[in-house]
């Protein structure tokens, strides 16, 4: 016989999980029902901001993209057939639109690798960092990676935050993977920079 | 402190989570919610206009000849898709030439005034949504253009139909006296 349970304790085994499906979710939401779509959208609204937020830098447009993503979230959820987790197929679309944002903004990674192409450093001695980090140096590299160059910031954000590897931001960025990597390189030394 | 670029990954690996700031929270679903809304009366409106077109290709099967001289030769307009996208710039124009050819072909049969009607439609559904890309937020406009796109793809499945409707029942065209373009039904 199953437990009969409340919407209020169904939702408290709801976590945010790039891993699952939320396939009973994502079905319902495939059928219009609007408090299955609010539950997707509580789910994973403010990770995508924080994608958002990163990729863009400023808050209305991290908002705007936010809202815009959901939108298309939900009317192209038809065509999501299971192949990743549905965090890991909103985050894609997410990433997308932030892309085609920037590009219509004159987004140029090739121009920024020329540009900066003379800023390279040695790297200083290292001390004993080890990983572990207070609140004011997380927020110190926050706001530092906030003031990368877009390109810069893009490939970084990408790889360091969101998890893709050179060949994937490659793709999503129409780069090739060399670009993709020295791009990076070249945002981890400005980012050094900036600290 | 100076930390090296190794230290700053290992920070972010290890604390992503306290790297994320508190979003707009749930003040933005309503936003969501209303465009889903809109897209779905949008759609519905659409799907009516195409309905009723259909309606009208079967009467005009039956050969109810009780229309109109439509008017003839719309004028292509300037492309509100290159606005956005050359690719789809080039698509708009493509339907707008089919969509002028098939016209042509029309405006010389005698034809029913519904089918006017429902092309005129077909405009006003085109018009807001020229309208919308013109106020339309970032991120927004390649959507609205497709949603000009799949007017245009309606609107030239429509003539096509009533086209080869009439040219089964009535094959031999009307005589046209003058060939005074419009602006209107592309």
């Amino acid at each position: 016989m199953h437990a009969i349970t409340s919407p209020a304790e169904e939702h408290k085994h709801l976590k945010l999980d790039y891993a699952s499906t939320h396939q009973d979710i994502v079905e319902k939401c495939k059928r219009g029902n609007r408090r299955a779509q609010f539950e997707l959208y509580k789910l994973y609204s403010n990770a995508m901001y924080n994608v958002c937020l990163r990729m863009l830098r400023h808050e209305q447009d991290a908002e705007d993209l936010l809202q815009n993503s959901f939108v298309d979230v939900f009317t192209k959820l038809h065509t999501f057939r299971y192949q990743a987790s549905i965090g890991a197929w909103i985050k894609r679309i997410v990433v997308n639109n932030c892309i085609n944002h920037l590009k219509r903004n004159r987004l140029r990674l090739e121009e920024l690798e020329e540009e900066h192409a003379k800023e390279t450093a040695p790297e200083p001695e290292g001390g004993n960092h080890q990983g572990v980090a207070t609140k004011a140096e997380i927020e110190r590299i926050r706001k530092a990676v906030l003031q990368l160059p877009d390109g810069y910031r893009v490939v970084f954000t990408l790889y360091a935050f969101e998890g893709y590897d050179h060949k994937e931001i490659a793709d999503i960025l129409g780069v090739s993977e060399a670009t993709s990597k020295s791009q990076y390189s070249r945002a981890r030394q400005k980012l050094r920079k900036l600290l | 402190m100076i930390m090296t670029s190794e230290q700053i990954e290992k920070i972010i690996e290890s604390h992503r989570g306290h790297f994320e700031v508190e979003g707009p929270g749930l003040s933005l679903w309503q936003g969501v919610s209303a465009q889903l809304d809109d897209r779905a009366q949008k759609r519905h409106r659409l799907w009516q206009a195409i309905r009723s077109a259909a309606a009208v290709v079967a009467l005009v099967g039956m050969g109810a000849a009780l229309g109109i001289y439509l008017q003839p030769a719309p004028v292509v307009d300037g492309g509100i898709a290159a606005l956005v996208d050359p690719q789809f710039a080039k698509m708009e124009a493509d339907y707008q030439q089919r969509i002028q050819e098939k016209y042509q072909q029309l405006v010389s049969y005698e034809q029913a005034d519904a089918v006017r009607a429902d092309l005129e439609r077909l405009d006003e559904a085109m018009a807001e949504i020229k309208a919308e890309l013109e106020v339309a937020p970032p991120g927004k406009e390649e959507e609205l253009v497709r949603s000009l796109l799949d007017t245009y793809r309606a609107k030239v499945y429509i003539l096509e139909r009533v086209l080869s409707r009439i040219q089964m029942t009535n094959p031999e065209p009307i005589e046209l006296g003058t060939t005074e373009s419009s602006n209107s039904l592309i």
